[in-house]
């Protein structure tokens, strides 16, 4: 995906981030103080917490490789996609929302199948 | 072998079932490495400075080990990153600073052509056997003092929890512990453990685990003289006196029995309350209980997670029956809960009204289940704190220091807490009294237990 937009460009870097195991930076970056993450299983809330949800799913994963980006649509305040993505327990579709406020989440909704 | 996640209770993977057959060539294997290998002649200092090397990779590697724990046996992610690793690590910084400092001494004789010194040698080799509930640590706190002294180790991890020992061998091989001296033997504990206690190339046994399995350990061991050490069950009491800040107390109280949700060898499960503010810990204890936050280990939020396997939970379920049977009063928990419809979770259970005689303050649960028994007198506490047969850990929540330490004195166990729990540092001696077994993990006395003094005679005439 060429970056043109905002919303492009925040979701080439949280792909980055999460492969390089930057998960300290990318919440710092990415996510409001009281950020909100929210799947079907739980909720976790702010940065701290964040921090250590993204380590702990990260090292779960073992890797994060994106085979596809399937689709991806962007508002001035939030970003909508799908994608297809290789982890170390096998391939996976995921989807993701996350509602923006000054280029950061206020809330970041997740889904895995 | 399959190993289950019990969040989930599904297949994580599977190890492998070593046989008895297995055991005798990873002994052979230890026995000949420690024979013929370097590790016990190496300079005190190459082995500190492997012991460091194993230190940094457990750190660097700390949350696929949390993964692994959480995963395998229901331990909070957040809890194994805060609290257990930088103590694995720290396991093996100390000991490898110990290394530097296993020396002998020099001693007179009643003739003066005669002069005595002593040698400090490792035994040989160690069977570290581990049990399920803190995997990664209580297998540090076995192989770290082992290998400090020079001796070769086999592992023989729990089989419900073997996977962070399977990272932890690739540890010991990326921070270049020479070959033989660490073997992994993962499989089931009773003809393993018993291939390994039997064998006569195995020089000290390092168990961890019920008290009914270290007296078959000794029983087993005695025809080949085993060295062993061994840290079993625990029924710890925990007083709280009416003096004592209340809400601190009940914090302390609570994490006492529910931190790795009661399957601790150490947790307090027996709380004995001070009359005049019986009633209000009650209350504020299950309140705390009602409200702790179950669920998937992995998630930060996560305070207690699951039984680490469907016998230990089909075990303690036994318990809270009977403790429903019992005429003690159920306040908080005693049921099982799933989340997202699955897992082996049981509710921080919290009996009160309960006494001393009543089968869920006399026996082990190893899960969350919590007796809370009233008194009047100090030495009332004290004759009820110390009528168990298990002596391992015990605390008390007071405002007045000189009881604190009178009791201190006074409580058999190896360990006396005042005015919190849960406590740990590799420099602190770790151990039990009575059934609870003997010898002592961490600490200086640790490493003693790992070696064997030689006097040498020298006639200079």
């Amino acid at each position: 995906m060429s970056i043109q937009t905002a919303g492009q460009a925040f979701y080439h870097d949280q792909m980055k981030l999460l492969q390089d195991g930057r998960t300290e930076e990318l919440i710092d970056a990415h996510y409001h103080q009281d950020a909100k993450l929210v799947s079907f299983a739980n909720v976790v809330h702010g940065r701290d917490d964040l921090k250590l949800y993204f380590r702990a799913y990260m090292a779960k994963l073992g890797k994060l490789e994106i085979m596809s980006l399937d689709n991806f649509v962007e508002t001035p305040d939030s970003i909508l996609f799908e994608a297809t993505v290789q982890t170390s327990t096998g391939q996976a579709r995921v989807y993701d929302t996350f509602v923006l406020r000054d280029g950061k989440a206020t809330h970041h909704f997740t889904a895995l199948r | 072998m399959p190993s289950f996640d019990p969040t989930t209770e599904e297949k994580i993977t599977d190890v492998a079932k070593a046989s008895p057959a297995d055991a005798d060539q990873a002994v052979k294997a230890a026995s000949n490495a420690f024979e013929e290998g370097p590790w016990r002649h190496m300079h005190h200092e190459g082995r500190a400075k492997i012991m460091f090397k194993i230190a940094d990779l457990l750190d660097e590697r700390a949350d696929e080990f949390a993964v692994r724990e959480a995963m395998d046996m229901g331990m909070p992610y957040r809890d194994f990153r805060e609290t257990i690793m930088p103590a694995c690590s720290g396991l093996f910084r100390f000991f490898g600073g110990m290394a530097m400092q296993m020396h002998g001494s020099y001693r007179e004789s009643y003739e003066p052509e005669i002069r005595i010194f002593t040698r400090r040698e490792p035994l040989g080799v160690v069977a570290a056997i581990t049990p399920f509930n803190f995997p990664l640590v209580l297998s540090c706190s076995k192989i770290a003092p082992a290998l400090a002294a020079g001796n070769t180790v086999i592992h023989k991890p729990a089989s419900d929890t073997p996977l962070t020992a399977l990272a932890l061998a690739q540890v010991m091989l990326d921070a270049g512990v020479p070959e033989g001296v660490y073997n992994l033997l993962t499989g089931p504990g009773g003809s393993l453990g018993d291939a390994l206690v039997k064998h006569p190339l195995v020089n000290k046994i390092a168990f961890t685990g019920s008290t009914a399995v270290g007296q078959s350990i000794i029983r087993s061991g005695a025809d080949t003289l085993k060295h062993t050490t061994m840290e079993l069950g625990g029924k710890s009491p925990n007083i709280i006196f009416a003096d004592a800040n209340v809400d601190a107390a009940v914090q302390t109280a609570f994490w006492a029995i529910f931190w790795n949700k009661g399957e601790v060898c150490v947790a307090g499960s027996r709380l004995i309350v001070e009359r005049p503010i019986y009633d209000e810990v009650v209350n504020k204890l299950a309140n705390m209980a009602r409200n702790a936050v179950l669920g998937d280990p992995l998630l930060p939020q996560t305070q207690i997670g699951p039984i680490a396997s469907k016998n230990e939970y089909d075990k303690v379920l036994r318990y809270v029956d009977a403790g429903k049977q019992s005429k003690a009063k159920l306040v908080a928990g005693g049921n099982t809960r799933k989340v997202n419809g699955k897992g082996l979770f049981i509710e921080p259970t919290v009996f009160a009204d309960a006494t001393n005689d009543m089968k869920i303050s006399r026996e082990e649960i190893f899960g969350p289940v919590l007796s809370v028994i009233p008194f009047d007198t100090e030495e009332e506490a004290i004759r009820i704190a110390n009528d168990t047969p298990y002596g391992l850990a015990s605390g008390m929540q007071t405002g007045n220091v000189a009881r604190a330490l009178r009791l201190a004195d006074r409580i058999k166990a190896g360990t006396v807490w005042i005015n919190t729990w849960h406590r740990y540092h590799p420099s602190a001696p770790f151990g039990g009294y009575k059934l609870s077994g003997y010898g002592r993990e961490q600490g200086p006395e640790a490493l003693e237990s790992y070696t064997q003094y030689k006097s040498v005679w020298a006639n200079l005439v």
